[in-house]
Protein backbone atom coordinates (compact mmCIF):
# COMPACT_ATOMS: atom_id res chain seq x y z
CA UNK A 1 0.00 0.00 0.00
CA UNK A 2 1.29 3.43 -0.97
CA UNK A 3 -0.48 6.63 0.45
CA UNK A 4 -0.13 9.99 -1.99
CA UNK A 5 2.92 11.70 -1.66
CA UNK A 6 2.01 14.62 0.76
CA UNK A 7 4.90 17.21 -1.09
CA UNK A 8 3.27 16.40 -4.41
CA UNK A 9 0.03 17.92 -3.61
CA UNK A 10 -0.91 22.12 -3.30
CA UNK A 11 -4.74 23.67 -2.53
CA UNK A 12 -6.21 23.05 -5.58
CA UNK A 13 -4.79 20.00 -6.48
CA UNK A 14 -7.79 17.30 -8.38
CA UNK A 15 -8.62 14.03 -7.47
CA UNK A 16 -9.57 12.88 -11.00
CA UNK A 17 -13.26 12.91 -12.02
CA UNK A 18 -14.76 8.92 -11.55
CA UNK A 19 -17.85 7.34 -12.52
CA UNK A 20 -19.83 4.47 -10.71
CA UNK A 21 -22.36 3.24 -11.53
CA UNK A 22 -25.38 1.81 -9.20
CA UNK A 23 -27.73 -1.01 -9.82
CA UNK A 24 -30.83 -2.69 -7.80
CA UNK A 25 -28.56 -5.78 -7.54
CA UNK A 26 -25.70 -3.48 -5.84
CA UNK A 27 -28.73 -2.29 -3.52
CA UNK A 28 -29.52 -5.75 -2.84
CA UNK A 29 -25.85 -6.62 -1.77
CA UNK A 30 -25.52 -3.28 -0.15
CA UNK A 31 -28.26 -4.31 2.23
CA UNK A 32 -27.60 -7.69 3.18
CA UNK A 33 -23.97 -6.23 3.85
CA UNK A 34 -24.82 -3.42 6.05
CA UNK A 35 -28.03 -4.59 7.78
CA UNK A 36 -29.97 -1.36 6.41
CA UNK A 37 -33.03 -3.29 5.42
CA UNK A 38 -35.75 -0.20 4.45
CA UNK A 39 -37.95 -1.00 1.93
CA UNK A 40 -37.16 2.35 -0.04
CA UNK A 41 -34.51 1.11 -0.98
CA UNK A 42 -35.19 -2.27 -2.51
CA UNK A 43 -39.28 -2.01 -3.24
CA UNK A 44 -40.22 0.57 -6.16
CA UNK A 45 -44.02 -0.04 -5.34
CA UNK A 46 -43.31 0.71 -1.53
CA UNK A 47 -41.25 3.71 -2.27
CA UNK A 48 -43.37 5.24 -4.61
CA UNK A 49 -46.38 4.90 -2.13
CA UNK A 50 -44.06 6.85 0.66
CA UNK A 51 -44.02 9.82 -1.79
CA UNK A 52 -40.71 9.33 -3.51
CA UNK A 53 -40.23 9.14 -7.32
CA UNK A 54 -38.77 5.42 -7.50
CA UNK A 55 -36.62 3.25 -5.35
CA UNK A 56 -33.60 5.00 -4.03
CA UNK A 57 -29.92 4.20 -3.12
CA UNK A 58 -29.63 4.11 0.54
CA UNK A 59 -27.26 7.63 1.59
CA UNK A 60 -24.86 5.24 3.29
CA UNK A 61 -24.34 3.37 -0.18
CA UNK A 62 -23.18 6.83 -1.96
CA UNK A 63 -20.98 7.61 1.23
CA UNK A 64 -19.42 4.52 0.78
CA UNK A 65 -18.83 4.78 -3.12
CA UNK A 66 -17.59 8.47 -2.16
CA UNK A 67 -14.99 6.87 0.55
CA UNK A 68 -13.78 4.90 -2.63
CA UNK A 69 -13.56 7.56 -4.19
CA UNK A 70 -11.25 9.30 -1.94
CA UNK A 71 -9.12 6.61 -0.78
CA UNK A 72 -8.35 5.01 -4.42
CA UNK A 73 -6.88 8.61 -4.78
CA UNK A 74 -5.20 8.70 -1.25
CA UNK A 75 -3.23 5.17 -2.16
CA UNK A 76 -5.06 3.16 0.72
CA UNK A 77 -8.75 2.25 2.38
CA UNK A 78 -7.15 3.55 5.72
CA UNK A 79 -6.61 6.91 4.88
CA UNK A 80 -9.04 8.74 6.44
CA UNK A 81 -8.81 10.53 9.24
CA UNK A 82 -12.21 12.13 9.19
CA UNK A 83 -15.22 11.85 6.63
CA UNK A 84 -18.11 13.74 7.06
CA UNK A 85 -21.55 14.11 4.55
CA UNK A 86 -24.62 15.75 4.21
CA UNK A 87 -27.34 14.11 2.25
CA UNK A 88 -28.87 16.53 0.16
CA UNK A 89 -31.15 14.53 -2.59
CA UNK A 90 -31.29 10.85 -3.05
CA UNK A 91 -29.96 8.84 -5.54
CA UNK A 92 -32.43 7.48 -8.07
CA UNK A 93 -32.43 3.88 -9.15
CA UNK A 94 -34.66 3.01 -12.14
CA UNK A 95 -35.34 -0.68 -12.59
CA UNK A 96 -33.61 -1.28 -16.11
CA UNK A 97 -30.83 1.11 -16.40
CA UNK A 98 -28.07 1.82 -13.05
CA UNK A 99 -27.99 5.41 -11.81
CA UNK A 100 -24.70 6.91 -12.61
CA UNK A 101 -22.83 9.28 -9.83
CA UNK A 102 -19.71 11.78 -10.58
CA UNK A 103 -17.71 12.33 -8.34
CA UNK A 104 -15.09 15.28 -8.67
CA UNK A 105 -12.97 17.03 -5.63
CA UNK A 106 -9.83 18.85 -4.59
CA UNK A 107 -7.38 19.55 -1.89
CA UNK A 108 -9.08 22.69 -0.43
CA UNK A 109 -6.60 23.03 2.57
CA UNK A 110 -2.91 21.24 3.48
CA UNK A 111 -2.58 20.11 6.99
CA UNK A 112 -0.11 19.51 9.67
CA UNK A 113 1.52 15.81 9.87
CA UNK A 114 1.38 15.10 6.49
CA UNK A 115 -2.58 15.34 6.00
CA UNK A 116 -4.88 16.91 3.88
CA UNK A 117 -8.38 18.43 4.07
CA UNK A 118 -10.48 17.38 0.38
CA UNK A 119 -14.06 18.53 -0.54
CA UNK A 120 -15.08 16.33 -3.28
CA UNK A 121 -18.63 16.56 -5.17
CA UNK A 122 -21.12 13.46 -6.27
CA UNK A 123 -23.49 14.18 -9.03
CA UNK A 124 -26.26 12.07 -9.75
CA UNK A 125 -28.86 13.15 -13.03
CA UNK A 126 -27.83 16.26 -12.87
CA UNK A 127 -28.20 16.99 -9.25
CA UNK A 128 -26.07 17.29 -6.57
CA UNK A 129 -26.51 14.49 -4.27
CA UNK A 130 -24.10 14.88 -1.58
CA UNK A 131 -23.63 18.41 0.39
CA UNK A 132 -20.20 19.23 2.64
CA UNK A 133 -18.76 16.42 1.92
CA UNK A 134 -15.43 16.71 3.22
CA UNK A 135 -12.54 14.48 4.55
CA UNK A 136 -9.04 14.29 6.05
CA UNK A 137 -7.08 12.28 4.60
CA UNK A 138 -3.57 11.12 5.70
CA UNK A 139 -0.48 11.32 3.12
CA UNK A 140 2.90 9.67 2.89
CA UNK A 141 5.48 12.85 3.26
CA UNK B 1 -45.31 15.02 19.03
CA UNK B 2 -42.21 16.61 19.92
CA UNK B 3 -39.22 14.58 21.39
CA UNK B 4 -38.83 15.79 25.08
CA UNK B 5 -35.70 17.66 25.87
CA UNK B 6 -34.65 15.20 28.82
CA UNK B 7 -33.60 13.05 26.73
CA UNK B 8 -30.13 15.15 25.66
CA UNK B 9 -27.36 14.22 26.22
CA UNK B 10 -28.84 10.35 27.44
CA UNK B 11 -26.18 7.98 27.02
CA UNK B 12 -27.21 3.72 26.07
CA UNK B 13 -24.42 0.89 26.07
CA UNK B 14 -24.83 -1.53 23.43
CA UNK B 15 -26.22 -5.04 25.10
CA UNK B 16 -23.90 -6.99 23.54
CA UNK B 17 -20.34 -6.65 22.44
CA UNK B 18 -19.42 -6.97 18.68
CA UNK B 19 -16.80 -9.07 17.20
CA UNK B 20 -15.93 -8.02 13.76
CA UNK B 21 -16.09 -11.33 11.49
CA UNK B 22 -14.59 -11.84 8.19
CA UNK B 23 -17.97 -13.26 6.35
CA UNK B 24 -19.20 -9.64 7.70
CA UNK B 25 -16.07 -7.47 6.44
CA UNK B 26 -15.70 -8.83 3.35
CA UNK B 27 -19.08 -9.49 2.53
CA UNK B 28 -19.24 -5.09 2.99
CA UNK B 29 -15.69 -4.77 0.71
CA UNK B 30 -17.47 -6.63 -2.10
CA UNK B 31 -20.76 -4.48 -1.70
CA UNK B 32 -18.51 -1.64 -2.53
CA UNK B 33 -16.62 -2.80 -5.02
CA UNK B 34 -13.16 -3.25 -2.96
CA UNK B 35 -10.73 -5.98 -3.07
CA UNK B 36 -11.01 -8.97 -0.13
CA UNK B 37 -8.80 -8.08 2.79
CA UNK B 38 -9.18 -7.91 6.33
CA UNK B 39 -9.27 -4.30 7.32
CA UNK B 40 -12.93 -2.80 6.94
CA UNK B 41 -13.30 0.21 4.33
CA UNK B 42 -14.29 3.46 6.14
CA UNK B 43 -18.15 3.51 6.17
CA UNK B 44 -18.33 0.21 7.51
CA UNK B 45 -18.88 1.96 11.24
CA UNK B 46 -22.28 2.51 10.45
CA UNK B 47 -22.92 -1.46 10.34
CA UNK B 48 -22.65 -0.77 13.83
CA UNK B 49 -23.71 2.88 15.02
CA UNK B 50 -26.81 2.43 12.61
CA UNK B 51 -28.06 -0.64 14.17
CA UNK B 52 -27.37 0.81 17.53
CA UNK B 53 -29.22 4.02 16.82
CA UNK B 54 -32.14 2.70 15.74
CA UNK B 55 -32.79 0.10 19.02
CA UNK B 56 -31.86 3.43 20.82
CA UNK B 57 -34.71 5.15 18.92
CA UNK B 58 -37.00 2.85 18.67
CA UNK B 59 -36.83 2.06 22.73
CA UNK B 60 -39.94 2.64 24.86
CA UNK B 61 -39.23 5.85 26.36
CA UNK B 62 -38.21 7.58 23.16
CA UNK B 63 -40.92 5.70 21.37
CA UNK B 64 -39.82 6.93 18.38
CA UNK B 65 -40.74 5.77 14.62
CA UNK B 66 -37.56 4.28 12.62
CA UNK B 67 -39.99 3.96 9.24
CA UNK B 68 -40.16 7.66 9.34
CA UNK B 69 -36.21 8.11 9.55
CA UNK B 70 -34.03 10.05 7.15
CA UNK B 71 -30.12 9.97 7.24
CA UNK B 72 -29.42 14.16 7.17
CA UNK B 73 -25.41 14.18 7.84
CA UNK B 74 -23.21 11.66 8.51
CA UNK B 75 -19.81 11.92 9.79
CA UNK B 76 -16.62 9.60 11.19
CA UNK B 77 -13.81 10.43 13.49
CA UNK B 78 -11.17 7.45 13.15
CA UNK B 79 -8.58 6.61 15.76
CA UNK B 80 -7.71 3.87 13.14
CA UNK B 81 -9.23 1.15 10.74
CA UNK B 82 -11.78 -1.79 12.22
CA UNK B 83 -10.23 -5.01 11.53
CA UNK B 84 -11.38 -8.77 11.14
CA UNK B 85 -11.25 -9.95 14.73
CA UNK B 86 -11.84 -6.54 16.67
CA UNK B 87 -13.97 -7.06 19.65
CA UNK B 88 -15.65 -3.53 19.47
CA UNK B 89 -18.75 -2.19 21.67
CA UNK B 90 -20.98 0.58 21.46
CA UNK B 91 -22.34 4.24 23.15
CA UNK B 92 -24.78 5.94 22.52
CA UNK B 93 -25.17 9.23 23.16
CA UNK B 94 -28.27 11.89 21.86
CA UNK B 95 -26.32 14.96 21.18
CA UNK B 96 -28.82 17.55 19.82
CA UNK B 97 -32.83 17.65 20.23
CA UNK B 98 -34.47 19.49 17.80
CA UNK B 99 -38.23 20.35 16.21
CA UNK B 100 -38.80 22.03 13.07
CA UNK B 101 -42.53 21.90 10.77
CA UNK B 102 -43.58 18.96 12.92
CA UNK B 103 -40.48 17.14 12.40
CA UNK B 104 -37.52 15.45 15.05
CA UNK B 105 -33.98 16.41 14.44
CA UNK B 106 -31.86 14.28 16.43
CA UNK B 107 -28.22 13.80 16.45
CA UNK B 108 -26.43 10.81 17.87
CA UNK B 109 -22.93 10.02 18.44
CA UNK B 110 -21.49 6.83 18.50
CA UNK B 111 -18.18 5.35 19.84
CA UNK B 112 -17.26 2.36 19.10
CA UNK B 113 -14.63 0.93 21.49
CA UNK B 114 -11.98 -1.80 21.96
CA UNK B 115 -12.16 -2.10 25.80
CA UNK B 116 -10.77 1.40 26.59
CA UNK B 117 -9.71 2.32 23.23
CA UNK B 118 -11.74 4.82 20.59
CA UNK B 119 -11.57 3.32 17.48
CA UNK B 120 -14.26 5.44 15.77
CA UNK B 121 -16.26 8.09 16.98
CA UNK B 122 -19.05 8.86 14.29
CA UNK B 123 -22.16 11.44 14.72
CA UNK B 124 -25.51 10.93 12.58
CA UNK B 125 -28.08 13.27 12.20
CA UNK B 126 -31.77 11.62 11.80
CA UNK B 127 -35.10 13.64 10.94
CA UNK B 128 -37.89 11.75 12.04
CA UNK B 129 -41.23 12.94 9.94
CA UNK B 130 -43.81 14.28 11.16
CA UNK B 131 -47.26 12.95 10.60
CA UNK B 132 -48.31 14.22 6.74
CA UNK B 133 -51.06 17.15 7.38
Amino acid sequence: MSRLSYSSLMVGSVLPERTFEITRADLKRYADASGDQNPIHQDEAFAISVGLPNLIAHGMYTMALAGKFITDWAGDITALQEFGVRFTKPVIVAADIPAVVIFSGSVTELLSHNSVKVEIQAISAGIKVLGQARAIVSCDE
Amino acid sequence: MALSPEFLGRAYRAPEIHTVTADEVHAFLRAVGEPIGDIAPPTFAIKLALAESESVMKSPELGLDWNRVVHGDQRFEYRRAIHVGDVLDCETVIEAIKSAAGNDIITTRCDLMSGTELVVRSWAVLFFRGPEK
